[in-house]
């Protein structure tokens, strides 16, 4: 299935704004989101913070705490391994402090009684004995020589040597020469920018409840933005196989990058592992802010050099990053987006990142590449002004198109940049006057998106209806947009389909939701999934009615004969997609009543095929038997299809299902014949004399 | 700490519970009633996705203790809806894609029709007024704003046609 190919297409479902699925629990207060989970014999687990913006852990002495009446079990890192990967250990190490509390707030101790004021006091009764150490919090000072070491040894090869000791690694990105670019420039503008580490705030505080049974089976309820990914990140960090974990991820309120990790998720199951019981954690919105992550705080020079007519001749960024307490490769992403939506000749971006006192960053609305294009934008609009230019003339004459080589170098496919900024010039808001207080402005941004592992589960139930399960916590709206494309695909109403988030067990793995992919990503799974049921439903249809699979088409939610191969006598259908039969033998003779004629345009048949003489009760089985190659749509119908003139509709699934259920009461079969079993077409039609040989009921009854 | 015995009425149903003394009235509905409907965004009164009515009044719950709404009359969204018919400002919330991740939901809802029950026609900057209290981070609060409008104007034409 080649789905990169565009053709333009009329869409009946996609583009419609059908209520969406999770509308009436959400104002009803029914949606379950993270917090609203409980288990029997829940425990509530609380963490104890540092103090400390930065401390060495001397001594943890719990042994008051544990010996506090309702408390269930008490950690430290002590209760945790040690992951050989960078990358795990960083994430389990920002869950619960080794060694050093590298931020205030960084979890040092955590434990689970049963109830919230016995575990309060309980933290109260740990003793930490800290030795405080000098911090930094500020990007240019953590790589000024002699800043307090946040951490040792973590520095990339690609570091110059000399560096401070906070400094993790370097990037570059760029072409041409910006000096002789700089030399041509009528201007050139060079400033400093500063960006803190904002917090995505999103309104739901982060929440789990851990469960571990005694045989190390363990299931984890959280609100995430990928399920998948916290069993990855907790079965490793808990020394579990990922078989063992299964995570469900709750309703999710907001999560703007911030819950693509996790930060209490580890504690509550290893405390659960310990208690023995279910334990659940909250964070308080304090905690929220206090240890969860932010988004990257910088530092950056743009310089850039403009004509007098508006061609930027160079560009060039220093970026210096921080993802707090942790290294991070953000900066590489604001090194990339820049000036990506520029057309340069020479241009170039320095990319540092360094530790600092802070939490760990977690990805925060297109990671780095906001902060990078804030400074580049500003230092144009500057120049626009100082030149007199406008400021959308000159992104366009200056804007990336098809064949431009990218500041961070692949060469653009067809991209819309231009189309972009033309639309917005001719929209009536870019000239609307300004009322007083009022301002306008524009910039351009550039973010990567990609597709990620996805997989879809997509299920045609009984009755025709549809199910699909998908593995992507619904931030936004998905599970609307995964409907509408299975509806349109499928040629059923939208309010047929039901989609849902399936757990960690229930699916294959999904990656997490974010950089813009679900919509994307899992829209085309489904559309494949949708396409696979599709052939597969009618190759059924085609087995049954004894055609060729290529002779059946699934046209508006249903499986019908059609195509060049299609027999010429089925291979006619009205304005509704039924079969017209057309074989000389199924006509009423000439001058029977109309009413009989028209009769053999109904969906229900009733008068179709062979009269009664036949001894044929039940027109809805006997195209089944009497047809060689009819009762085109027989089989995606009901019994009731003529009454409601519905049940063509997707229902092959459904009609197989019917007609099975009636082979077991008309003939008496012990079990369900199946469809796919029906044997080769000569089979069932070489001889019709013999009742036997046929899928036939009519030769069953006859019997 | 001693527990203390509550006798309240929660969206027309008495309804009695146990609650320490210093336990907010957002914890016993969430923790000890399992009316998880209203949130707990910020613990401070900062948020409002809390919000329920004590009263008669539109509180923040998690800056009422359980042990105050003794005697009192509580109204959470779990009692908005009749049944299964949504109330106006209920429907009007999907119909105008009035929530993202509709964490804030009940809470606006609650302090929404707090609000119409007081005034039925608020002007849109009385209404943004009044909900200035309760935080949304992912809809934009004009779709919020038109959704109460056209609940407010659908009720006041069921009012009149009544
Ligand atoms: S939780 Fe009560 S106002 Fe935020
Ligand atoms: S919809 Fe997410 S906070 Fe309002």
């Amino acid at each position: 299935m080649s789905l990169d190919e565009y053709s333009r297409r009329e869409f009946k479902q996609v583009g419609t704004r059908p209520r969406r699925p999770d509308g009436v629990d959400k104002v009803t207060g029914r949606a379950m989101y993270g917090a609203d989970a409980s288990a029997p014999g829940m425990l509530v687990g609380r963490i104890l913070r540092s103090p400390h913006a930065h401390a060495r852990i001397k001594a943890i002495d719990t042994a008051a705490a544990e010996a506090l009446a309702g408390v269930k079990a008490v950690i430290t890192a002590a209760d945790f391994g040690l992951p050989d990967d960078d990358f795990t250990r960083d994430v389990q190490d920002n869950c619960m402090a080794r060694g050093k509390a590298l931020y205030d707030g960084h979890a040092v101790a955590a434990v689970a009684a049963v109830d919230a004021a016995t575990a309060k006091a309980a933290l109260k009764l740990i003793r930490v004995d800290y030795e405080t150490l000098p911090h930094v919090t500020d990007v240019d000072a953590a790589m000024a020589p002699g800043a307090p070491v946040v951490q040792e040894g973590r520095a990339l090869e690609n570091v110059p040597a000399g560096m401070s000791a906070n400094v993790t690694s370097h990037c570059e990105f760029g072409h041409g020469d910006p000096a002789a670019g700089f030399a041509r420039a009528d201007r050139v503008i060079e400033r400093h920018f500063t960006t803190a580490a904002t917090h995505q705030g999103y309104i739901e505080p982060h929440a789990c409840l851990a469960s571990v049974s005694a045989d190390g089976k363990a299931d984890l309820w959280c609100c995430t933005q990928g399920h998948f990914f916290v069993r990855t990140l907790c079965s490793a960090i808990l020394g579990m196989e990922a078989s063992q974990l299964r995570v469900t991820a709750s309703e999710i309120g907001g999560g703007f990058g911030g819950k693509t990790t996790v930060f209490i998720e580890p504690v509550a199951l290893a405390l659960s592992r310990k208690a023995g019981r279910p334990v659940k954690i909250v964070m308080s919105r304090d905690e929220v802010f206090r240890a969860t992550g932010p988004t990257v705080s910088t530092s950056i020079e743009v310089k850039i050099g403009m004509t007098k007519d508006g061609r930027i001749t160079a560009g060039e960024a220093h970026l210096r990053y921080s993802g707090g307490a942790f290294p991070c490769a953000t900066v590489e992403m604001g090194g990339q987006a820049a000036f990506a939506a520029y057309d340069l000749d020479h241009v170039r971006t320095y990319g540092w990142n360094a530790l600092t006192n802070r939490p760990k960053e977690a990805a925060y609305r297109a990671p780095g590449a906001p902060q990078a294009i804030y400074a580049v934008e500003n230092v144009i609009d500057e120049l626009c002004l100082d030149l007199g230019l406008d400021p959308l003339e000159v992104r366009l004459k200056n804007a990336a198109t098809k064949g431009t080589k990218s500041s961070y170098g692949p060469t653009f496919p067809a991209i819309g940049l231009v189309a972009t900024l033309e639309a917005a010039k001719a929209h009536p808001h870019y000239t609307a006057p300004l009322a007083e207080g009022q301002g306008r402005g524009l910039s351009c941004g550039f973010w990567f998106n990609f597709g990620g592992n996805s997989c879809v589960s997509l299920n045609v139930n009984t009755d025709g209806t549809v199910g699909v399960t998908e593995g992507n916590p619904d931030i936004g709206g998905s599970r609307a947009s995964i409907s509408l494309m299975a509806a349109e695909e499928l040629g059923i109403p939208y309010e047929r389909i039901r989609t849902i988030v399936a757990d960690t067990a229930s699916l294959g793995y999904n990656d997490v939701t974010d950089g813009s992919r679900v919509t994307f990503a899992v829209g085309l799974a489904t559309i494949k999934a949708a396409r696979a049921a599709i052939r597969l439903m009618c190759e059924r249809a085609a087995k049954i009615w004894g055609i060729e699979a290529d002779a059946v088409e699934w046209k508006d939610g249903a499986a019908v004969p059609a195509g060049p191969n299609a027999p010429a006598d089925v291979a006619r259908r009205d304005r509704r997609g039924l079969v017209r039969d057309r074989r000389p033998d199924r006509r009423p003779p000439r001058g029977q009543c109309r009413r009989r004629r028209r009769q053999l345009w109904r969906p229900s048949g009733r008068c179709r095929g062979r009269p009664r003489d036949r001894g044929d009760q039940d027109p809805a089985l006997h195209d089944l038997s009497g047809c060689r190659q009819g009762g085109a749509s027989r089989l995606c119908r009901g019994p009731d299809a003529g009454r409601r003139g519905a049940g063509h509709r997707l229902g092959a699934e459904r009609g197989i299902y019917l007609w099975r259920r009636r082979a077991v009461a008309e003939r008496g079969l012990s079990r369900l014949p199946h469809p796919g079993r029906l044997g080769p077409a000569e089979d069932r039609h070489g001889d019709p004399g013999n009742p036997q040989s046929r899928p036939s009921l009519r030769g069953a009854r006859r019997r | 700490m001693k527990s203390l015995q509550v006798s309240t009425t929660i969206n027309g149903d008495a309804a009695e519970f146990l609650c320490a003394p210093d336990e907010t009235l957002l914890d016993v509905l969430r923790n000890r009633l399992g009316l998880t409907g209203a949130k707990e965004g910020c613990g401070t009164g900062d948020c409002g996705a809390c919000s329920v009515m004590l009263n008669g009044r539109l509180v923040c719950s998690c800056l009422v203790l359980g042990a105050e709404a003794e005697g009192a009359e509580i109204a959470t969204i779990e009692g908005l809806a009749e049944g299964d018919v949504l109330h106006p400002l209920q429907q009007a919330f999907i119909d105008h894609a009035a929530l993202q991740c509709g964490v804030c939901t009940p809470g606006i809802l609650v302090a929404a029709k707090a609000l119409l029950d007081r005034d039925p026609d608020p002007s849109d900057e009385a209404l943004r007024y009044w909900l200035a209290g309760n935080l949304c981070r992912c809809t934009g609060y004009d779709k919020i704003i038109a959704a109460v409008q056209a609940a407010a104007a659908e009720m006041r034409g069921a009012r009149d046609v009544a």
